[in-house]
């Protein structure tokens, strides 16, 4: 997927501001529901950031990694597969 | 992409309406059956692995989803309580060399379902949603115009509530003041309108009140979404409506509304004192019921062969703020001086009284102040105990000034020859 700069899903990580928000959606769905879920803290020069507000997730945003290839230092918060 | 719009399950085709978890494509998601209306399917993606992919899909009525989608419902109970066949396994599998997957369909019963591939017990989705047929205001002037009446609607919408539902007192409370504050406005609109057009308003015999405003009864229509409305129309009990009262009497209650809206305390006030006290009374408690339920209003009337719509809004924190500004304006006082009365009754240890001035035939009940408490002390009560004394009345800026909106405090009282 690398160079599609023009198609957002190329590049865009959901994630979430609210952990309970994001615990619920990842509930509802068994294969999310295995995925672990890690704390990021973002500074302006990670990339952009959009709001994009989903019917269950109002803090949800869409987040593009700059570089593309980011890997972000994250705080493992829940192991897949807890509820 | 997976394409769920074509799956060959009954009612097929469909329109995704709601997708809950997205990854890469829809994963948990409702789509509702473009053929047969009422028709819904909720959708969750359950297993993955390089070759296949597999879904859990249940077929719901519009009161179903609707149910699962406000939180009322686990989303789990939509899958584990499905009815009968309506729960299915699809699954995609991809063999080497085909670019399209071969779709399979099996239907299951929720007891089969491993927990493994079924939402987390206790997980609901969270959406607001309506449950009572849409609100267009078009309706009122289509309304209005069918049924030659005035139809007009209170919309309201309680904080916290998902779906178009309301505590049923509110609900009570909201009609009861709107209708009392409705009928009032129209006594009022009568009043002025007889001042400039007699020939229109006949008066009834044996009453005060005009012919229009004895026939002048809000109605109650239904309820609609979202986030609840009542809708109400004019009976004019088989008369012609009086359209010039109900014109002036929704436009003082548009002009109330908006200046609540207005967030100042004094136009809003100036806008009360220009309404008699059984309008400010209705409307203050209208404000009040509101407040109870954190709401804003909505009104919005279509005045009999108008064909248009007159509407004013206001939101919840201008009810709050228009509501306390209502409860602290300056009270009105009154002095009353009682030359000749009849002490029907007090209680020195609750310190109440029961006074009736002989002069207007008013009766006052209230408390006594310590001096007025030393001078009834001792004295006789009943039929021939008469007295003199003072009583100040408060009567609250939005209060009927009738006997149950007054407070009556006794100053002072002494014994008269009979």
């Amino acid at each position: 997927m690398e160079g599609m700069t023009t198609d957002p899903e190329a590049h865009g990580l959901s994630i979430y501001a609210s952990l309970e928000e994001l615990v619920i959606c990842r509930n509802l769905n068994p294969r999310t529901r295995a995925k672990t879920v890690a704390e990021v803290t973002i500074a302006i020069a990670d990339g952009d950031l959009l709001h994009s507000p989903i019917p269950d997730g109002m803090t949800h945003h869409d987040w593009w990694t700059a570089p593309y290839d980011l890997i972000p230092v994250a705080r493992i918060v829940k192991e897949g597969g807890t509820p | 992409m997976m394409r769920y719009e074509s799956l060959e399950l009954l009612g097929s085709p469909f329109k995704i309406v709601d997708t809950y978890v997205y990854d890469e494509g829809p994963q948990t998601f409702a789509m509702r059956s473009v053929g047969i209306p009422d028709l819904y399917y909720f959708v969750n993606t359950v297993d993955e692995d390089d070759d296949s992919l597999t879904a859990l899909s249940v077929a719901v009525s519009g009161d179903r989803y609707r149910a699962v989608r406000s939180g009322l419902v686990e989303f789990r109970d939509a899958f584990t309580r499905a009815g009968a066949q309506a729960l299915t396994f699809i699954t995609w599998s991809w063999s080497s060399g085909s670019a399209e997957p071969m779709i399979s369909m099996q239907i299951v019963s929720g007891m089969d379902v491993s927990d493994d591939w079924l939402p987390v017990v206790g997980v609901r989705l969270d959406l607001r949603t309506d449950t009572l047929p849409a609100y267009d205001e078009a309706e009122l002037v289509s309304l209005s115009q069918a049924q030659n009446r005035t139809v007009f609607a209170l919309e309201v919408g309680a904080s916290g509530r998902l779906t178009s539902e309301l505590p049923l007192r509110a609900a009570g409370e909201l009609q009861g003041f709107l209708n009392g504050g409705v009928e009032a406005l129209a006594r009022s609109a009568a009043r002025r309108a007889k001042k400039t057009a007699k020939a229109s308003i006949r008066p009834v015999k044996g009453s005060t009140q005009s012919r229009v405003v004895a026939e002048f009864t809000p109605l109650s229509l239904g309820t609609r979404a979202a986030s609840y409305v009542f809708v109400m129309a004019i009976d004019s009990g088989g008369a012609l409506e009086a359209t010039e009262v109900s014109a002036a009497a929704f436009e003082d209650l548009n002009g109330l509304v908006r200046a609540v809206n207005s967030e100042n305390s004094a136009s809003l006030l100036a806008a009360m004192r220009r309404q008699p006290a059984r309008v400010r009374s209705n409307f203050s408690h209208l404000l009040t019921a509101l407040t109870g339920i954190d709401s804003g209003l909505t009104v919005a009337a279509s005045i009999a062969n108008s064909n248009s719509i007159i509407r004013s809004s206001a939101t919840a924190s201008q009810v709050r703020y228009a509501s306390d500004a209502i409860k602290s304006a300056k009270p009105k006082l009154k002095l009353v001086e009682i030359r000749r009365g009849v002490l029907t009754g007090h209680i020195l240890a609750s310190r109440t009284f029961v006074l009736t001035d002989l002069a207007s035939g008013i009766t006052y009940r209230g408390h006594m102040e310590d001096e007025a408490a030393l001078q009834a002390n001792g004295l006789p009560v009943g039929d021939s105990s008469f007295v003199s004394g003072r009583v100040r009345v408060e009567i609250p800026f939005a209060a009927d000034e009738d006997e149950s909106g007054r407070t009556c405090m006794l100053e002072t009282l002494a014994s008269s020859d009979s």
